[in-house]
């Protein structure tokens, strides 16, 4: 938790779940084991969640209390405001940013996130300007035409064939997916394909499965 | 605020412009004086100030987190830590990649074991 979507089908409900809270740590703890992370040749900072928006302050002092030079991997839903941006910028050296629908109705039907389109495409166009750009895809089933489609013409029109991106196949029903019918199941194997297909009709040459 | 948005932008600049003498060879690391105060510090001012009425996501729920007040993300003033781990299983390019997961409040805890919450949880 510590997430500003609600995904029914969230795919880290094991976390969000356990029930005692978690430990505090002071900006200068966790900076010292990112230092030392770093020393034994770990290649990142890795923010997680939840979503790490919400704590972008906490994370900004973390950073002021490293004192080694550690690359930061913001690992995002992508639906932080224009302010939030502007204060990631020159901070952020890798943003990876789930994109995860196609239009504004299957958001707001399955995490509650509002003007989705609106704020993905523009958070993600800004991010290729600042930083590295990785961008990860959870193909849903029953969501290619809706969803899939439209986020690879979009990567492919927008951002670039060169794009980096993890089109992922794992897509398990958690949580409170059977409150969604579409996605009660796992993705078929000929939906997967299809999937593989969009992408290389596109000519997006960065994929990873 | 829009001082320190102005300061902020100029602080980007400048960095930029200092980047690029870095890149060109033009200055070298080891010449540049540590700072007393930085773009880091002052991006941390501007965001806890933003905490106080809280715009941080695009919801702009605009909840006073530095009181303690939960955001629709139901996180207040602090962060709490789940998990830290090194991370394998990541995109071969960034790994091993040190991760850090945060967790729920610890009033939210409380309100899922109560069944006082009923708002939809899960990330």
């Amino acid at each position: 938790m510590g997430c500003n979507f609600r995904c029914l089908h969230c795919q880290n409900w094991g976390i969000s779940q356990q029930i005692e809270s978690g430990d505090l740590y002071s900006e200068k703890e966790l900076a010292l084991l990112i230092d030392d992370a770093r020393r034994r040749g770990c290649r990142n900072q890795n923010w997680v969640g939840g979503d790490p928006i919400p704590h972008i302050p906490f994370w900004l002092r973390v950073l002021l209390h490293e004192k080694e030079n550690m690359p930061v991997f913001f690992n995002t839903n992508g639906h932080y405001s224009i302010e939030s941006s502007e204060l990631l910028r020159g901070v952020v050296d890798i943003y990876k940013i789930d994109f995860k629908y196609g239009n504004d109705r299957c958001a707001e039907r399955l995490s509650d996130a509002p003007r989705y389109w609106e704020v993905i495409t523009r958070n993600l166009k800004l991010a290729k300007r600042h930083g590295e750009l990785l961008i990860r895809i959870l193909v849903l089933p029953n969501h290619l035409e809706c969803c899939l489609s439209k986020i690879l013409e979009f990567i492919a029109k927008e951002l670039g064939r060169e794009t980096r991106v993890n089109l992922m196949d794992q897509y398990t029903p958690h949580w409170r997916a059977r409150e969604a019918p579409e996605i009660t199941r796992r993705l078929s194997h000929s939906e997967w394909k299809l999937a593989l297909q969009m992408a290389e009709s596109l000519g997006l040459t960065n994929v990873i499965t | 605020m829009d001082e320190l948005w102005r300061l902020h932008s100029k602080g980007l600049e400048e960095e930029s412009e200092l980047e690029k003498s870095l890149d060109a060879g033009k200055v070298s690391y080891s010449e540049l004086e540590a700072p007393k105060s930085s773009l880091l510090h002052l991006k941390s001012l501007i965001a806890s100030k933003i905490m106080e009425s809280c715009v941080l996501c695009e919801r702009r729920c605009m909840k006073d987190r530095t009181r303690g007040e939960l955001g629709y993300c139901r996180v207040g003033k602090d962060m709490y830590v789940s998990s830290y781990f090194d991370h394998m299983g990541e995109e071969p390019e960034i790994v091993p990649s040190f991760t850090v997961c945060d967790r729920k409040s610890a009033e939210l805890a409380w309100d899922v074991i109560s069944g006082a919450s009923t708002a939809r949880t899960g990330a």
